[in-house]
């Protein structure tokens, strides 16, 4: 593998492990007007992702670092193309991260009813555009050869992309209700099983329609045909689907969330495993498609780099994993301070 | 040095925001110093803690005018001498970049009202429940 492949695929892990952590975020933020039937427990829903959202949202933060530093023609084209798209999810994630710090400084109802809106519309928002974000880059974009976009925002909204926004978006409400499963008590814990049993075959139902319109929309195929031991990713990401499945009703909730993280990873991977060694494929000429080498950064860059991330991937991981080690277990009275 | 007319920045709002700038600043440091002094009896003097009280949006306008020093000064230039603001620019229609600057001038509006709205109520409440809570 050369120095450019592995540095496209750490682009595609960096966004498997933001779509995994901060997944479950917008998933819960996305329910608040559905679960959380009273104040405690809307308290309690955003105490259970209070402490992590922020750090996973640095994993968006270095997913763009990576493609600026590794890939930089993708990242200009890239925030070009998607400007419009990008800017929405900018304003929502703004909203959403302040609404969490604003919501419980007043007591009063108008106030609070306000910074939830912001939480719900923060959270469904972005889940929504980065699925069709997605989805269009797997579709093509259409980029000329001076990589100018020849489209607008709405170009963005085709069936396909639309269907990724879905996906994404029941994946993520999904992966949200697992994590309240086993985070909350009571009746709020109740209606988190109870969403996730009712979202699974939704899921289910969109990951089988979007795994069969790739076959007419894009060409992700063609990697795994040349490769079949490569649709052991798939067969991999299928049974983890059917694992959530499979734990919830054995009511092993922590497993179940484990298996849609692991959905959600095989999902990017899927994408990305099909895209290569495109990063942008024009659906204008295949030939004004950006690629892993077309756009990379000099070798020296990549190397010294490589070198950065071997050093201090390990130390952000252990932090991360401190975090969530530290704030595990279900949501207590004194951690509604947020 | 002196550049070709063509790339000079606009020279007056340069000019003026530097000097507003230093002015801020040097005021600053006075109304500080003067603060220190009358440490122990801020209570007698209430022309100083109504100057405080205003003085509390100031130093967000210090800032803003030292960014347009420094985006204005550097003008036509991105990265000065090199690249030319006009060649960075992105192939974004202006249609688009007008949405988002509205966008940004009202989620900034908004939340720099709740902020003020918030540290309104706090002050309000004095120290005392300040400190109970």
């Amino acid at each position: 593998m050369d120095l450019q492949a592995i540095w496209f695929f750490l682009w595609g892990l960096l966004w498997a492990v933001f779509f995994m952590t901060d997944g479950f975020d917008f998933g819960v933020g996305t329910l608040l007007p559905f679960l959380g039937k009273t104040d405690e427990e809307k308290q309690t829903m955003i105490a259970a992702i209070g402490p992590l959202w922020d750090g996973n949202e640095v994993w968006l933060i270095s997913a763009g670092g990576v493609t600026f530093a590794a890939f930089p023609l993708v990242y200009s084209v890239m925030f070009s193309t998607l400007y419009s798209a990008l800017m929405l999810i900018l304003f929502a994630l703004i909203l959403r991260g302040v609404s969490f710090e604003f919501r419980n400084k007043v007591e009063d109802q108008r106030w609070k009813r306000l910074w939830d809106a912001c939480i719900f519309i923060g959270s469904l928002g972005p889940a929504l555009l980065f699925g069709v974000a997605f989805a269009n880059i797997f579709r093509g974009i259409p980029i000329d050869q001076n990589g100018i976009y020849q489209g607008s925002l709405f170009t963005l909204l085709n069936p396909y992309g639309l269907l990724g926004g879905l996906l994404f978006l029941i994946a993520f409400v999904l992966h949200g209700s697992l994590w309240l499963t086993t985070k909350a008590r009571g009746e709020l814990q109740q209606r988190a099983v109870s969403a996730a049993n009712r979202l699974w075959p939704a899921l289910l139902a969109a990951a089988v329609i979007f795994l069969a319109a790739s076959i007419f929309v894009t060409s992700l195929y063609a990697n795994y045909l040349n490769n079949p031991i490569l649709f052991a990713v798939i067969l991999l990401t299928v049974c983890a689907l059917l694992g959530i499945k499979f734990f919830l009703a054995k009511q092993a909730y922590f497993k179940a969330w484990c298996a849609s993280a692991l959905t959600i990873v095989g999902t990017t991977f899927y994408g990305i495993i099909g895209l290569y060694p495109k990063m942008l494929p024009s659906n204008i000429d295949v030939a004004y498609s950006l690629t892993a080498h077309s756009s990379a950064s000099s070798p020296q860059t990549l190397k010294i780099m490589l070198m950065v991330v071997v050093l201090f991937l390990p130390v952000v991981l252990a932090y991360q994993v401190w975090a969530y080690f530290l704030f595990k277990g279900e949501v207590t009275e004194k951690d509604l301070v947020y | 040095m002196i550049s070709p007319r063509d790339e000079r920045p606009p020279v007056l709002p340069v000019f003026l925001a530097f000097r507003g700038m230093v002015a801020l600043g040097t005021y600053f440091i006075l109304i500080t110093l003067y603060g220190m002094l009358r440490r122990n009896k801020l209570l007698e003097s209430p022309l100083l803690l109504k100057a405080m009280l205003f003085s509390i949006p100031l130093p967000y306008l210090a800032i803003q005018l030292g960014w347009i020093v420094t985006e204005l000064g550097r003008q036509p230039w991105i990265v000065w001498g090199m690249m030319r603001t006009s060649y960075a620019a992105s192939p974004v229609a202006a249609s688009q970049v007008i949405m988002t600057l509205i966008g940004f001038t009202l989620v900034y509006s908004l939340l720099g009202f709740a902020g003020y709205y918030l540290i309104y109520k706090h002050a309000k409440q004095g120290p005392a429940t300040a400190q109970a809570a």
